[in-house]
């Protein structure tokens, strides 16, 4: 047997550890590189036999055409404004819930926090069909307004649970002293909490946003035209004539996942954090 | 000094009822009320558009044992179960103990492994789908690259593989989200009772069976309960994957009440398929938040 110095142990582990972490890493990436590299051959390429794992060809006529048959770019705004609405409200309800929870004392303190959070370990669908008869009987049906309502209902266990255990961190003694030199509950929570929770509001607030937008039950049964219908789902119901425009699907699967892939890279801490906290698929 | 007088302990009272009113109304109604609805629902035997309160008992759930379709789903849930969540746990596990060496640049790494699960079921059963393809699909042809193109498996096209198929793009999804979980856990054992361990003669194999893994009970407990609420609830990725086909081999639970409730229009019906879900979630976060929440008091 070759005896290896300890130097060249130490390479020859370095070289393994960083071996495995990049496999790990293709076994993530490839079915997304994969579509990628789908979307930019020309319109009907992919069915091309054999398969060009690099194409010959660069095109980007799968993304001109869905944002020109389908106009794409109206559905995209539909995401956005449902996404973002429903991160403000959710957070604007479940700051408040989850400050009452982690700094006030009340008696139904630990019964508050579980009602909200069994909530996110309940199969949504068991409400799917009132709730399409709620949001028909307000009107709200094909509107954002519904869909935006739905999504935070949703939100909220997560929410108020990073929110809550976010706030629980803070020293007591910022409240004692405020509360000696006057101010009432509403004006800690204002003038003192808000400030200091800056990052939690953010953590909580990025998981709501990458949920709501990538929510498809809801927004399959809850809107069905281009004046609500989001992103995703339109997807799932692109049509094909003989047989489904693939090239076009993983253009759109791009142009989706794109907004993904920046938050998750750019606020990774934050992401993790949250992600890892509980489950944020509704 | 000034103490807060009773008529500012009047006004906290009111802060947090208030405070706390918003989001209980909403979670009240969208969620609690919605669930009893439903209940009775599934005792009428409403069907069709115009509503039904005719208590029919429970003939649906009588029925539903009868129900191929039901019974698929319900042994569906059950493959879920039994395979994907095992599946995930030991699949995230062992590329945790993989990745548990300090790699430079872990944060990229980290997001990157974390990014599967951050990508909405719409995106990933979409990318499966058209991997699985049978004529162009990536998988085939790289098994025919490596010289096993004579297995060409018709994936999720063959009624009897179609729901392993399934099961097996879900722990491609979840096996980085079980990992992180796992790869956290292990961080936060105490450096020193790794090199005591080290002292004594443990390692490799012997330090990650004794030592590691047996403080790692917490985060797979909570990765546990995320994946078994899963497994009831799953919807999205199979609806767009292979809406239920072949036939109704992929069926579950979820897919099976949608189809009921939104093509059918056999709201009593759907209704008592839900009830049952609900039931079955019932099973499995109610013993984890009575442990956990007794935990806390104490």
């Amino acid at each position: 047997m070759v005896s290896l110095s300890y130097r060249q142990k130490r390479l020859l582990s370095q070289t393994i550890m960083y071996a495995v972490a990049a496999i790990i890493m293709i076994y993530c990436l490839f079915p997304i590189a994969w579509i990628f590299i789908t979307s930019i051959k020309p319109p009907g390429a992919e069915f091309h036999i054999p398969i060009e794992y690099i194409p010959s060809k660069v095109s980007l006529d799968n993304y001109i055409e869905i944002f020109v048959e389908h106009k794409f770019h109206y559905y995209l705004l539909n995401s956005l404004v449902v996404a973002s609405a429903t991160t403000i409200l959710v957070l604007a309800i479940g700051s408040l819930s989850a400050y009452a929870i982690a700094r006030l004392r009340f008696k139904f303190r630990i019964s508050s926090l579980l009602t909200i959070l069994v909530v996110g370990m309940m199969p949504s669908i068991v409400m799917i069909l009132p709730i399409f008869l709620i949001i028909r009987e307000l009107g709200l049906m094909n509107t954002w307004l519904g869909l935006i309502i739905t999504h935070a209902v949703f939100s909220l266990p997560i929410t108020v649970w990073l929110l809550a255990s976010y706030f629980a961190e803070l020293p007591f003694d910022l409240e004692d002293a405020a509360k000696i030199d006057g101010y009432t509950p509403s004006s800690i929570y204002r003038k003192i909490i808000m400030p200091l929770s800056v990052p939690g509001l953010f953590s909580a607030g990025i998981l709501a946003f990458i949920a709501s937008w990538g929510e498809f039950m809801f927004a399959l049964t809850l809107t069905h035209t281009i004046q609500a219908r989001t992103a995703l789902v339109l997807i799932t119901t692109l049509p094909g004539a003989y047989h489904l425009k693939w090239g076009m699907i993983n253009a759109g699967v791009i142009l989706t996942l794109i907004p993904i892939i920046v938050i998750v890279l750019v606020f990774q801490k934050w992401v993790m954090r949250g992600l890892t906290a509980g489950a944020v698929k509704y | 000094m000034r103490f807060p007088s009773r008529k500012v302990f009047m006004k906290d009272w009111m802060v947090t009822s208030l405070f706390l009113l918003l989001s209980l109304v909403l979670v009240g109604y969208f969620v609690y009320v919605c669930i009893g609805w439903n209940v009775i629902v599934s005792l009428s035997d409403w069907k069709g558009l115009t509503p039904s309160y005719n208590i029919a008992g429970f003939d649906q759930y009588l029925s539903l044992f009868h129900d191929q379709v039901f019974l698929t789903s319900l042994k569906n849930n059950l493959i879920l179960i039994l395979l994907f969540v095992p599946g995930s746990l030991f699949l995230g596990l062992f590329l945790a103990i993989l990745l548990d060496l300090k790699v430079r640049g872990e944060g990229a790494f980290r997001s990157i492994y974390l990014l599967p699960f951050a990508l909405s079921f719409v995106i990933t059963a979409t990318l499966w789908a058209w991997m699985y393809n049978l004529d162009v699909g990536v998988i085939n042809t790289l098994l025919e690259k490596i010289g096993l193109g004579f297995l060409r498996p018709m994936w999720v096209a063959d009624p009897n593989i179609a729901m392993y198929c399934v099961v097996l793009a879900l722990i491609w999804q979840f096996s980085g989200y079980t990992m992180l979980i796992f790869l956290g856990g292990i961080r936060s054992i105490p450096e020193s009772q790794i090199r005591a361990a080290e002292v004594d003669g443990a390692s490799g194999f012997d330090l990650y069976r004794y030592v590691v893994i047996p403080q790692l009970k917490a985060p797979a407990l909570s990765a546990f309960i995320v994946l078994m609420v899963f497994a009831l609830k799953a919807f999205d990725f199979i609806y767009i994957l292979t809406g239920g086909g072949p036939g109704w081999s992929t069926y579950v639970l979820a897919l099976m009440m949608f189809k009921e409730t939104f093509r059918k229009n056999q709201f009593a019906y759907g209704g008592a398929i839900a009830t049952i879900l609900f039931l079955l979630a019932l099973v499995i976060v109610v013993p984890y938040l009575y442990l956990s929440f007794r935990r806390e008091k104490e």
